[in-house]
C-alpha cells in the first residue's frame, strides 16, 4: 500500500521536467542506478551488496551482511535546462525514485524486493496542424505522462567461496497516456495504454584475491520478453467526462534481451569500476517516419576512496568518495540522430553516528541528445538523496 | 529493544528529505511551456479538421409582413437606393385630447401647426431636401381582427389633399425641430369645438369618431427618409390662440399621439429597377447566384438574408466519432455599399429559421450571449469589414436533427433596430473574391 502511494506521488510529482525523447517508444529509460553506484556512472555489475541494495546483478545479494536487514530509499531532485532551434526552457523535478528492502534469508541466501521506475514519459509538445486545402494553423497541444514502474524480487545465493548467482524477476507495469488538444478548444483526445510485462534477468558474480588486488567481475543477463498494453482511445472534455471510448486491440511491444559486463578492482581504499551493458533493440519493432529503436549500450566507470576500519566481524566504512562518468546511446533514433546522453558524477556518503544510517549524495551533470532536426538538447544537474538504512534483524528471536 | 530497530527515529530525515523534494516538486508543477515539436508522424488516431469548403447556401429571402406599430418612431421621406429599390414611408397616428381643454370666452384661434421632433436618423442624402405632407385620416385606424401590430403594408383612406405641406432641407442634427403649418379649415373648426365645449371633445372615443388622426406622408420632392420620435409629447398638433390680455400673449393647445400602439409606419418599396425585382408574393427568395453572389437585408422593406449549410451533415458521417468544436460565421458587407449616406446596422443578430423563413429561436454563443456580430468596419479598404458569430451550437444542432427539424440561419438586426430604421447589408457569398461569407468548422474526428 505504501509502495503504491509512493508510485503515485512519483506519477504526480514529476510535472515540471518536459523530455521530448519521452514521447518515443516507451519512454525513456531508465539507465541510471539511484544506489550507492549512482556517483561511479552508475555502474556496479560487479560490486556487492555489502553496505547497500544492488540491484544492477542480482547475483550482488548474497554478499547482503548477515541477520541485517536493509532499506534503501532514493530521491532525485533534477534541474534541467533545454536548449533547441528557437527556445531555451529549465525546469526543476523532484520524484522518488527508488523503494527497497533487503535482507539475508540464510548465510548463502540474499533476498531484496524494490520499486523503481523502468521508463519515465514527461512531455509536452506543441505542432501546427494544418488540414489540407487550408494554410491556417492550429496550434495543437500534445502532453504525454505515465511511465512504466518495475518492481522487482531478486534472489541472490553463494555458490562456491567465490561465485554467486542471482536472479531478479521484474513486474513491469504502468500507464502512458498522451493527450492531444486543439487550439483553446476543451476537448481532448487520450490515448491511454496501459504495460505489464513479466522480465527475468540472471546474474553472476565472482569475488576473489589477486595479491593486494580485490577483483570482482559481475555478467548480467536479461531475457527477452513481449510488453502487452492495454489501448484505449478516449475523448474528453474538459470536466474529464468521457465522450467517446474506443478500446483498441491490445499493443505489443518486443522488449529484447540485454547483457552487461563489470568489473570492480580494490586496492586498500580504493575501488576502480566499470561496466558495459547492451540491449538489442534493432529490428524488433518496427518504427515509424519519425523514429526508430536500435542497439542500446552503455558504458560508466568510477573510482571510490573509502575511509574504512575492519572489524572482528566485517568492515565499517567511514566517509566515501567517488567520481565516475557514463556514456548512453539510448535505445532511439529520432530522424537520424541516435540520442545518446554523457555524464559526470560525483559522489559523497557519510554514516550517521549508530551506523544503522548512511546518507549518500550524488551529483552528475550531463548532457542529452541534440539540436539538429528541431530536436532539444538537455543540459541537466540531478541530485541523488540515498538513504541506506540497515538494521540487525532476527536477534530478538534469539533471545526470545 | 529500541536501538536494535529505531523505527521512525531514524525514518525522520528521510521525511525532511521527501517532503523537500515533494514541495520541489509541487513548486515545479506549474504548466509546461512545450516544445515545439511534432511528435505525430502523421499517425494520429484522431484528427482535428477544419472545414471551410462547406457549400453555403445564401439567398436573399422576402420576409411577409413588417409589424410596423408600437415602434417610437415615425418614418417619412423618400429614398431611392440602388440595391432595394425606391422606398417610400409614412407614418399615421391617433391624436390625444388634451388634459386641461377649457379656454378663456376671450380666446381666438390664429393658426395650427404640426411640430415634430427628429430621432436624428436620415435615411439619404442630408443635403437634399425633405418633402413632407400632413393628411388627415378618414377611416379609423385598428389592427386587423386577430392581429397584434399594424403591418408596414397596411393602409388607411386619407384626405386627398394635404392638410399642410413643407418642403426644406432638414439637418437632422441640427434641425431637432419641423413644423409644419396645417390648413386653417382644419384647425378652426377644430378650435371651435374646445372653444364651445363640443360634446365631441367630452371623451377619447367620440373625439376619435370624428377625428380619426393624422398621416405624414412623403411629397413628390423628398429626397431622402426622416426618422422622428412619437413617445410622448414629441408630435405636437398646436393650435395657437390669443385671449383678450393686456398684452399679446401668444397660447396654445397641444394634442399629442394618442394611442402608441396603433401609431405605425407604413412603408412600399418599388424594386424593379433592382437585382431583386423579381421578389413576389409568390417568388419569396432569390439565390445569391442570381444576384451577382450578392446577398441583402432590410428587414423594413421586407428583405432578409438567409443562410444554409446543406453539406454539414455529411462531415458527420465518416469516422466513428465526430464532435464539432467550433464554429463560426463571418459575413462581409460588401465593398461600396455603405459609404454615407447609407450606414451599416451596428448590430446584426442570427436566428434559427424553418422551411417557411418563420423565425424559430435566436442563435447564442457557447457562452449563452445573444449574439450582435462585433462588427469590425475597415473604413481604409472596405476589405476587412464584417461580422462574426460563433455557430458551434446551431452547427451541433443541426448535424443531430432530422431533416423535419433542420434549420436555416436567418441575418437580420436586432427587431427594436430594423424596425425604426432602413440601415441596410449588401453580402457577398462564397463565390465572390472578396468580402465573402465564411464558414469555418473546427471538428474532431475519430476514425
Amino acid at each position: 500500500m505504501f509502495l503504491l502511494l509512493c508510485v503515485q506521488a512519483n506519477a504526480q510529482s514529476s510535472k515540471g521536467v518536459n523530455s521530448l525523447y519521452s514521447a518515443f517508444g516507451i519512454g525513456d529509460l531508465e539507465e541510471h542506478d539511484f544506489t550507492r553506484n549512482y556517483g561511479l556512472g552508475s555502474a556496479g555489475i560487479a560490486r556487492p551488496s555489502l553496505f547497500y541494495l544492488n540491484e544492477l546483478n542480482p547475483a550482488s545479494y548474497s554478499a547482503i551482511p548477515k541477520q541485517n536487514f536493509m532499506f534503501d530509499v532514493s530521491l532525485l531532485g533534477r534541474s534541467v535546462s533545454y536548449t533547441g532551434a528557437n527556445t531555451t526552457q529549465s525546469a526543476l523535478d523532484g520524484s522518488i525514485r527508488r523503494l527497497a528492502v533487503g535482507f539475508k534469508v540464510n548465510s548463502r541466501w540474499g533476498l531484496s524486493a524494490g520499486l523503481t521506475p523502468y521508463s519515465t514519459v514527461d512531455y509536452k509538445v506543441l505542432a501546427d496542424r494544418y488540414v489540407a486545402g487550408s494554410d491556417a494553423a492550429i496550434k495543437s497541444v500534445t502532453e504525454g505522462t505515465g511511465g512504466i514502474n518495475k518492481f522487482y524480487l531478486s534472489n541472490g545465493v553463494k555458490i562456491t567461496k567465490n561465485f554467486s548467482v542471482g536472479i531478479s524477476s521484474a513486474f513491469l507495469f504502468g500507464p502512458i497516456n498522451t493527450t492531444e488538444t486543439l487550439g483553446s478548444d476543451t476537448v481532448s483526445t487520450v490515448d491511454k495504454q496501459y504495460a505489464y510485462n513479466l522480465n527475468f534477468t540472471g546474474g553472476l558474480q565472482y569475488h576473489g584475491k589477486i595479491k593486494d588486488w580485490e577483483i570482482g567481475l559481475g555478467a548480467t543477463y536479461r531475457l527477452p520478453a513481449t510488453m502487452r498494453f492495454q489501448h484505449s482511445v478516449n475523448v474528453i472534455n474538459s470536466s474529464e467526462q468521457v465522450l467517446y471510448k474506443d478500446d483498441l486491440d491490445t499493443k505489443k511491444l518486443k522488449v529484447p534481451e540485454q547483457y552487461g559486463f563489470g568489473l570492480s578492482l580494490t586496492k586498500d581504499n580504493v575501488t576502480l569500476v566499470a561496466d558495459y551493458r547492451k540491449q538489442l533493440w534493432s529490428g524488433l519493432n518496427s518504427g515509424t517516419n519519425g523514429y526508430r529503436l536500435t542497439d542500446a549500450d552503455r558504458i560508466a566507470g568510477g573510482l571510490e576512496y573509502a575511509f574504512r576500519r575492519h572489524y572482528y566481524n566485517g568492515t565499517y566504512e567511514g566517509l566515501i568518495l567517488q567520481a565516475g562518468f557514463s556514456r548512453n546511446n539510448s535505445y532511439l533514433i529520432v530522424q537520424g540522430n541516435h540520442i545518446a546522453e554523457t555524464g559526470v558524477t560525483l559522489g559523497v556518503s557519510l554514516p550517521n553516528r549508530t551506523g544503522n544510517l548512511r546518507y549518500y549524495l550524488g551529483l552528475e551533470i550531463g548532457q542529452r541528445g541534440t539540436t539538429a532536426n528541431n530536436l532539444i538538447k538537455e543540459n541537466y544537474l540531478n541530485a541523488v538523496f540515498h538513504f541506506s538504512l540497515k538494521d540487525i534483524w532476527f536477534i530478538r528471536r534469539v533471545y526470545e | 529493544m529500541n536501538n536494535t530497530f529505531c523505527g521512525f527515529r531514524c525514518a525522520r530525515p528521510y521525511i525532511k528529505f521527501t517532503v523537500a523534494i515533494l514541495i520541489a516538486a509541487a513548486n515545479s508543477a506549474c504548466d509546461k511551456e512545450g516544445f515545439d515539436y511534432d511528435i505525430s508522424g502523421g499517425e494520429q488516431s484522431s484528427n482535428y479538421i477544419i472545414a471551410d469548403t462547406l457549400t453555403i447556401k445564401m439567398q436573399t429571402i422576402r420576409l411577409d409582413s413588417i409589424p410596423t406599430s408600437g415602434t417610437g418612431v415615425a418614418l417619412v421621406g423618400k429614398q431611392t437606393d440602388p440595391y432595394f429599390g425606391n422606398i417610400t414611408a409614412g407614418s399615421f397616428f391617433q391624436l390625444q385630447l388634451p388634459s386641461n381643454k377649457t379656454l378663456d370666452a376671450t380666446s381666438t384661434y390664429d393658426y395650427t401647426e404640426l411640430v415634430l421632433y427628429t430621432n436624428r436618423k436620415l435615411y439619404g442624402d442630408s443635403s437634399r431636401s425633405q418633402h413632407i405632407n400632413v393628411y388627415e385620416v378618414q377611416q379609423t385606424i385598428e389592427r386587423n381582427t386577430n392581429a397584434y401590430y399594424i403591418y408596414s403594408h397596411n393602409n388607411f383612406q386619407t384626405s386627398s389633399t394635404p392638410l399642410g405641406s413643407i418642403q426644406k432641407v432638414v439637418r437632422p442634427h441640427i434641425d431637432t425641430v419641423v413644423k409644419i403649418q396645417l390648413a386653417d379649415t382644419y384647425g378652426a373648426p377644430l378650435f371651435k369645438l374646445f372653444k364651445d365645449k363640443s360634446t365631441l371633445i367630452s371623451a377619447q372615443d367620440i373625439f376619435l369618431k370624428y377625428y380619426k388622426g393624422l398621416a405624414i406622408k412623403a411629397g413628390d420632392n423628398a429626397g431622402n427618409i426622416l426618422g422622428f420620435n412619437t413617445s410622448d409629447t414629441s408630435v405636437i398638433l398646436r393650435m395657437h390662440y390669443h385671449n383678450k390680455d393686456p398684452f399679446f400673449t401668444d397660447r396654445h393647445l397641444d394634442l399629442n399621439v394618442y394611442d402608441q400602439t396603433l401609431q405605425f409606419n407604413q412603408v412600399s418599396v418599388d424594386r424593379s429597377a433592382t437585382q431583386l425585382s423579381s421578389l413576389s408574393l409568390t417568388n419569396k427568395s432569390l439565390l445569391s447566384s442570381q444576384t451577382s453572389n450578392l446577398s441583402f437585408i432590410q428587414p423594413l422593406t421586407g428583405i432578409a438574408t438567409r443562410i444554409d449549410l446543406p453539406t454539414l451533415k455529411n462531415l458527420a458521417s465518416v469516422g466513428s466519432f465526430f464532435k464539432v468544436m467550433r464554429a463560426s460565421l463571418t459575413i462581409q458587407p460588401v465593398a461600396g455599399t455603405y459609404q454615407p449616406p447609407f450606414s451599416l446596422p451596428p448590430a446584426l443578430t442570427i436566428c434559427e429559421v424553418d422551411k417557411n423563413n418563420n423565425v424559430t429561436d435566436t442563435l447564442t454563443s457557447t457562452l449563452g450571449g445573444v449574439m450582435y456580430g462585433n462588427l469590425f468596419i475597415d473604413n481604409l479598404y472596405q476589405e476587412k469589414t464584417a461580422y462574426t458569430y460563433d455557430i458551434t451550437h446551431y452547427c451541433i444542432n443541426e448535424i443531430a436533427s432530422t431533416d423535419a427539424f433542420s434549420r436555416g440561419i436567418m441575418i437580420i438586426p436586432p427587431r427594436s433596430a430594423y424596425l425604426t430604421s432602413f440601415d441596410r447589408v449588401v453580402l457577398g457569398d462564397n463565390k465572390r473574391k472578396q468580402n465573402k461569407i465564411s464558414v469555418q468548422v473546427y471538428y474532431l474526428r475519430y476514425n
